[in-house]
């Protein structure tokens, strides 16, 4: 790399960095000056005295995988049946017609306030999560494939008519390369939102899990081990999201100059 | 059985009540290049895209290779005046996209090296079009539509958004190409210049009407120079069509 570039990632890097640096120095100011509660709000380098802890005793690691497994789980099964559902939908003006009345009647209703029916359904295992974070996970893939199949350009698919194409070679060559870039930010944005509505899931009498973690912590009054939870969840969905969007630029190299 | 390109009669007509093209005839002989020059609007798009097959006529026929035509076709290559890449896929796929789908993978493969030495983009063949010049977009987008041996080229403003001196480039290669193949080509253009150079005929439409007001013979030698009496005289009696 050349060495004016490095230069420019760093200062980038050095400016992304110093807004959070500064909050967390003032707050460990704050706590400092006895001026915030211990009991309330401990200070930042209490949490992160405890938050080593837990991780030197196996603790929040063992809370996160388990986490982790649940949100992939219900990942990949909202955002298989959003992608599949939606390139039908996409590609099929009937089907999205015979269907639009339903899905904007359910689009709205909060992933939260499925949790008392599932739970009827089915109990209060791992599978009621699992199925909270893949209705979670579902929609933002659904709506993104929808729009990115119906955003094909028309001259592309001319460009397919007038070489006589399958239809399967369309499908494949044409119009889902062309959707994949809105594809992709569906999964983005689901990946976000399972992991997001994991604690949630975890509400379901659940005895492990990073939301187990934070909610059993609040009940025996730590605080400390409640924000080492949040900045957990925090932490490992900003590496979940850089990977992906890693992998998007790797996937969709030739998406990077087209306007 | 006739490899020509024949019109009859051809009109079209929109939902609206606008006419864009009415009552063309036209006969394409097997080889033949020709010019279809026109201002911006006169139908001679519609025209070549009735011929593609990727918009009906309200009347009349259009018989290729012997058949009517009901929809596009492989007969029937078209490259459009937007380059239409694909920019997802590389030079060599999008060519490829053009093979016959028959077509072994050997045999792509071998159609794939022929038309990327045919357009001499041999050394571009893992680039993505983004990162190709314009000239090369559209010599890529010639690559396609002539790996799916048509036996018709149509051509839609092929160079109007390329400058000058590329133009003037592409338009020898393209004639190259045309000696080399065989095939028959219809260019759509505005550019008098160009339809005197690459042309053996020219058909001139008229404004607002979608009728052609005259079909003219090119009978220059080629290579043709564009500076020599023949090639002025006949820019001159085509500008004065239209000024």
């Amino acid at each position: 790399m050349e060495p004016r570039v490095k230069f420019k990632n760093f200062s980038r890097a050095l400016r992304a960095l110093l807004l959070p640096f500064l909050l967390i120095s003032l707050w460990q100011w704050l706590s400092y000056l006895g001026l915030l509660r211990p009991t309330l709000l401990p200070s930042p380098l209490t949490i992160t005295q405890t938050g080593w802890d837990l991780l030197k005793t196996g603790e929040l690691e063992k809370h996160l995988v388990i986490s982790l497994i649940r949100v992939f789980q219900g990942f990949l099964i909202g955002a298989g049946l959003g992608l599949i559902l939606g390139l039908a939908l996409g590609l099929s003006e009937k089907l999205r017609q015979a269907t639009q009345l339903l899905t904007e009647f359910l689009r709205p209703i909060p992933t939260i306030a499925w949790v008392p029916i599932l739970i009827l359904w089915m109990g209060i295992d791992e599978g009621s999560k699992i199925t909270v974070i893949a209705i979670g996970s579902f929609w933002p893939v659904f709506l993104n494939t929808i729009q990115g199949v119906r955003q094909t350009d028309p001259h592309y698919l001319e460009v397919a008519r007038v070489l006589e194409k399958p239809r399967w070679v369309l499908l494949t060559r044409v119009v889902l390369p062309s959707a994949l870039p809105s594809i992709f930010t569906g999964f983005r944005i689901g990946m976000g939102i399972a992991w997001a509505s994991v604690v949630g899931a975890e509400l379901i009498a659940a005895s492990s899990g990073i939301g187990f973690m934070i909610l059993y912590a609040r009940e025996v009054s730590q605080p400390d081990v409640v924000l080492v939870g949040v900045a957990a969840i925090g932490l490992t969905g900003l590496a979940i999201d850089t990977l992906l969007q890693k992998l998007e630029s790797a996937l969709l190299k030739w998406n990077s100059h087209v306007p | 059985m006739s490899r020509d390109l024949i019109l009859q009669g051809i009109s079209k007509t929109y939902a609206n009540g606008v006419t864009a093209v009415q009552g063309i005839d036209l006969t394409l002989r097997a080889g033949e290049f020709v010019c279809l020059v026109g201002e911006s609007g006169c139908g001679k798009s519609t025209l070549l895209r009735m011929i593609g097959g990727l918009e009906p006529a309200t009347q009349g026929s259009i018989t290729s290779d012997g058949q009517a035509v009901t929809g596009p076709g492989l007969d029937r290559g078209m490259v459009f005046q937007d380059h239409r890449l694909f920019p997802w896929l590389t030079v060599e796929e999008n060519i490829a996209f053009g093979c016959g789908e028959s077509l072994s993978p050997t045999d792509k493969q071998r159609s794939v090296e022929e038309h990327l030495e045919l357009i001499g983009l041999q050394s571009f063949r893992k680039a993505y079009p983004h990162q190709l010049s314009g000239g090369m977009k559209q010599r890529t987008s010639l690559a396609r539509a002539l790996a799916a041996k048509p036996q018709v080229l149509l051509m839609d403003e092929p160079f109007g958004a390329l400058d000058a001196l590329t133009r003037i480039h592409l338009q020898q290669e393209l004639l190259k190409l045309w000696q080399k193949e065989k095939i028959t080509v219809l260019l759509v253009t505005h550019d008098i210049d160009e339809a005197v150079f690459l042309a053996d005929r020219i058909a001139v439409m008229t404004p607002r009407l979608g009728t052609f007001r005259q079909v003219l013979d090119v009978p220059l030698a080629r290579p043709r120079n564009r500076n020599e009496e023949g090639f002025i005289g006949l820019r001159k009696t085509l500008y004065d069509q239209f000024f």
